[in-house]
């Protein structure tokens, strides 16, 4: 090649992306594109405190967030090149131990961790009011005997990435007695668990403290369980510890009167049927169970409980959930489901207007988001503040503090209370002074209800709860 | 601002070329070289831009000064300028160093200063102490426009990590350089080639060093413990050598010819041979600067012990104010006094040679890359063992799992050694000599630079994990 085509052919190569990465952000800004958002944030790396050098810091990243979020076609080139690089290394990594496959144990019965320091429903002065009745739609007697759901025989992990903040990511291969696999993604904490330890201990001083705060509000603290938290873990990832122990000495620190439960996965099953594969949350199904639990736990085993709902399944709706966005890995996904449950008519402030039923058409409709790092879970399930069920005479008033997972549930929890009120850890300032908040707003039940990173282990160290306390 | 970011390959070179050839005249295109310099330091270091421009402003001052002046004021402004270069150097990177030393004096517990250490430091003044002792030497002329003195010791291309390029190397080219498509194109292959030795080895290597240096090593034992230290061996060398490649095609590409800094240095015989291939600027500037005013090897054979003695503890330092760095200057010091006078024959036995130099070069790696002095001892016990073969807790595979050590590594690290090895020219020389081989070296330069595009993508996606938590 001559020396001057040689420069040209590199000049255009390199002026190309010069002059297509800003031209692709300007599109997208006048809305003329939609590009998949991969959470590749930019921010400045320094706050000088001088106008100029923090202008100088802002165009720096603004510059990284083109010339890396924009270059054409970058989700699919990371997330190809991270998928290829998994499965290249897939039989080095069985070879490294880490993919010895593994021999589902026999079904054990299931434990019962419902607890608290009473073995009655809590309160005796005042009688817990049922959730609303529902009238149990009406069941055909089945003709023929329900199959039973396929069950996992054996299985086999492998790292996929380190999350670098403190969470390694795991792929399991587990293969059900039907005969189908199933791919799912998992999370373990890499940080150490003196670290975790104390921070579990400082969130059980939080709870205790807010609850003692405000004696007449009835405090419950619900699990949303991890993979991790099961005590099999160490059999699923080999040489990562179970977490489930210190979920129970969590428990065990929370005062007496404090009430509590968790999400129970306590097996592969239980997360391929309660989680979604790909990503940390639980899917509507585990938001299903996990409203059981709730409502068994605050109004008693003689709750009405809704009915499982209708479940629809949204064709076309490919979820790569957090797990597989983080670690570029596309071998596997979810297919993304909800339920319809019939709920009354209620009010419901939110991130953005949503109506459920406009939701589910605008979803069976097929008008929903295709691209590769869609998150469905947050696109579908409202950033609910608050609701009111005005059919309901309960004369129960929650307060829930949560995090993403009351995106799923708050509609159907809310709908066994007349009221509620739904803080999210990043808005939990909004609260202001706890003691006025539930007296002004008649709160009769305050639910700390968290995903166990969080809600019991503080993986982001940033004591939220603390802004509670006086 | 790093070379192998995808800003500075897609907005700093562009602009930066495009502005550069627009400009006719020699003078603009070396204000420009400056300018773009500036602002290529200032993306890194805002303020600290500044010091450099005071560094620059008194050299370009004294310099003047020295060849003016009788040679009495000439020596004392000599003395002037290094000591304003050394005390530079000597606050910005070692005051901390210095003060933690004498409070280990008993009875002492001086405050320690905690300055940042600003970017290229050790690298922009030593460049410019060569070009105020050559002025002083009578080797080079002082250079009169400022501007021109600020393209030759700001110029980007080698402004943060080298080469230590000297004034009279590129004298002549200040003023009157071509740039020609030749040299253009050998820029850009020679970038290209830069470019991949670090986003396809270096940082490969640097993902598994970095977790398992990071890692305590009686988790990994043995064998995570020779992985962490061959990865490092590996990322070091294409690290360093990939970006002085970027630097010299950077170079070529403005017409420059800078000086090779590297030279294969892990095919050599002997540790004395190593450092005549590794960071050649660096080990040249202390032979002629500190070395040979001493007394070279020119002395009796206690002083010249003294003086390889000074110069690899000034080298240790160099590299790092720790004691680690010293320890790692020192162990070379010994290793080049035994070699000179205990067993001078070494380099001529083969495999020997060549093993002995391997071990005796990734031993100092240890020293270098470790955390301290207590961190290198971690190391060294469990390379040899001190934690058994896979260390306590069976989590080896999970360690190794976590540090990325998969077949891409070990692909990355097959490359290295290959590489490391000079197989290069002979395949260069033959793909040049015909009209095919060439174009085959072309296409593959253009593959090259695709593939570091793509691997640099992959390489900024770091989201974080819970963003919609």
């Amino acid at each position: 090649m001559k020396p001057k085509v040689f420069v040209g052919a590199v000049s255009v190569l390199v002026l190309f992306f010069a002059v297509f990465c800003p031209v692709l952000r300007l599109a997208e800004t006048l809305g003329w594109v939609e590009l998949p958002q991969m959470g590749n944030l930019r921010e400045p790396a320094k706050e000088w405190g001088v106008p100029f050098l923090d202008a100088a810091e802002r165009f720096k990243a603004g510059a990284e967030d083109v010339y890396i979020n924009d270059l054409p076609g970058y989700a699919h080139v990371v997330t190809a090149m991270s998928t290829a690089r998994v499965d290249f290394s897939r039989s080095f990594n069985a070879l490294l131990a880490s993919g010895v496959k593994t021999e589902a144990a026999p079904a054990a019965a299931e434990p019962d961790v419902t607890g608290s320091a009473e073995t009655e429903p809590a309160g005796t002065t005042e009688s817990l009011e049922s959730p609303p009745a529902q009238t149990e739609p009406e069941e055909p007697a089945p003709e023929e005997p329900v199959p039973e759901e396929p069950a996992v025989v054996s299985w086999e992990s492998r790292f996929l990435k380190a999350s670098g903040d403190g969470v390694n990511l795991y792929a399991v291969d587990a293969v059900l007695s039907d005969g189908e696999t199933v791919g799912l993604i998992t999370s373990a904490f890499s940080t150490p668990e003196r670290v975790y330890t104390k921070r579990m201990e400082k969130t059980a001083e939080q709870i205790n403290a807010i609850a003692a705060l405000a004696p007449d509000v009835k405090p419950w603290v619900y699990v949303c369980s991890r993979l991790q938290d099961a005590a099999c873990f160490s059999e699923i990832i080999p040489g990562e510890p179970s977490t489930g122990s210190l979920v129970e000495k969590f428990f065990s620190l929370l005062d007496e009167g404090i009430r509590y439960d968790r999400l129970k996965i306590d097996s592969l099953d239980d997360s391929i049927k309660k989680l979604f594969l790909t990503d940390h949350h639980w899917n509507a199904y585990g938001m299903y169970e996990a409203y059981c639990d709730i409502v068994t736990m605050m109004f008693g085993e003689d709750a009405a409980i809704r009915p499982l709902g209708v479940r629809y399944d949204v064709e076309g709706a490919d979820y790569y959930g957090t797990f597989a966005r983080t670690s570029g890995y596309r071998g596997y996904h979810d297919s993304f489901f909800f339920y319809d449950y019939g709920l009354p008519e209620h009010e419901l402030i939110a991130d953005k207007p949503c109506v459920f039923a406009e939701r589910k058409e605008t979803y069976l409709a097929g008008k929903f988001s295709k691209d590769i790092s869609a998150d469905h879970y947050v696109l579908f399930y409202p950033y609910a503040r608050y609701l009111k069920y005005p059919e309901n005479h309960t004369g129960r008033v929650l307060l829930l503090l949560g995090d993403s997972y009351s995106r799923g549930i708050s509609e159907l929890l809310s709908s066994a209370f007349d009221e509620a009120y739904i803080f999210d850890y990043r808005r939990i300032r909004e609260i202001g002074d706890y003691r006025a908040f539930v007296e002004e707003h008649g709160i009769t039940d305050v639910l700390f209800m968290q995903y166990s990173l969080r809600g019991v282990f503080n993986n982001q160290n940033d004591n939220t709860l603390d802004t509670l306390l006086p | 601002m790093l070379f192998s970011s995808l800003v500075f390959l897609f907005l700093f070179l562009p602009v930066f070329f495009l502005s550069y050839h627009a400009a006719k005249k020699r003078r603009t295109r070396n204000a420009l070289l400056f300018l773009f310099s500036l602002l290529f330091y200032a993306w890194g270091e805002p303020v600290y831009v500044l010091l450099m421009l005071l560094a620059l402003g008194v050299n370009y001052a004294l310099a003047l000064l020295i060849e003016a002046r009788e040679a009495g004021r000439r020596r004392t402004a000599l003395i002037g300028a290094c000591c304003f270069d050394l005390l530079l150097i000597g606050i910005f990177k070692y005051a901390g160093f210095f003060v933690r030393a004498v409070n280990l004096l008993p009875g002492l517990d001086l405050p320690v200063p905690a300055l940042p250490l600003p970017l290229g430091i050790s690298f922009y003044t030593f460049q410019i102490l060569s070009y105020v002792v050559d002025v002083y030497r009578g080797d080079v002329k002082a250079q009169r426009d400022p501007v021109t003195l600020g393209a030759y010791l700001c110029a980007f291309p080698q402004l943060i990590a080298g080469p230590i390029v000297r004034y009279r190397d590129i004298e002549a080219a200040l003023t009157d350089r071509r740039e020609t498509p030749e040299d253009t194109a050998a820029g850009m292959r020679r970038f290209i080639a830069g470019l991949a030795k670090k986003v396809l080895i270096a940082n490969v290597m640097a993902e598994t060093a970095d977790a398992l240096w990071a890692s305590d090593p009686s988790g990994y034992g043995m064998v995570g413990a020779w992985i962490a230290a061959l990865a490092y061996a590996v990322e070091i060398y294409f690290d360093f050598s990939g970006y002085s490649d970027m630097a010299i095609g950077l170079g070529r590409m403005m017409g420059f010819r800078y000086a090779e800094n590297f030279r294969y240095p892990y095919a050599a015989r002997s540790v004395t041979d190593f450092w005549r291939r590794w960071h050649i600027s660096l080990s040249s500037f202390f032979r002629d600067y500190v070395y040979i005013p001493l007394g070279g090897n020119r002395v009796s054979r206690a002083k010249w012990v003294k003086n390889i003695a000074v110069v690899w503890l000034l080298t240790g330092l160099w590299h790092g104010a720790g004691w680690n760095f010293v320890l790692w200057g020192a162990y070379y010091g010994l290793l080049l006094i035994l070699e000179k006078l205990v067993w001078p024959g070494l380099e001529k036995i083969p495999v020997l040679n060549r093993l002995y130099t391997l071990c005796a070069v990734l031993f100092g790696w240890v020293l270098f890359r470790a955390d301290g002095v207590t961190g290198a001892g971690a190391m060294f016990a469990a390379l040899f063992g001190a934690h058994g073969v896979a260390g306590t807790g069976g989590r080896l595979p999970i360690l190794l799992q976590g540090a990325g050590f998969d077949l891409v590594f070990l692909l990355a690290f097959a490359a290295g050694c290959v590489l490391s090895a000079p197989v290069w020219p002979a395949v260069k020389d033959r793909l040049e000599s015909t009209r095919s081989g060439r174009l085959i070296r072309d296409a593959a330069a253009l593959g090259t630079l695709t593939a570091c595009i793509l691997a640099l993508a992959v390489g900024s996606y770091n989201p974080f994990i819970y963003f919609q938590f």
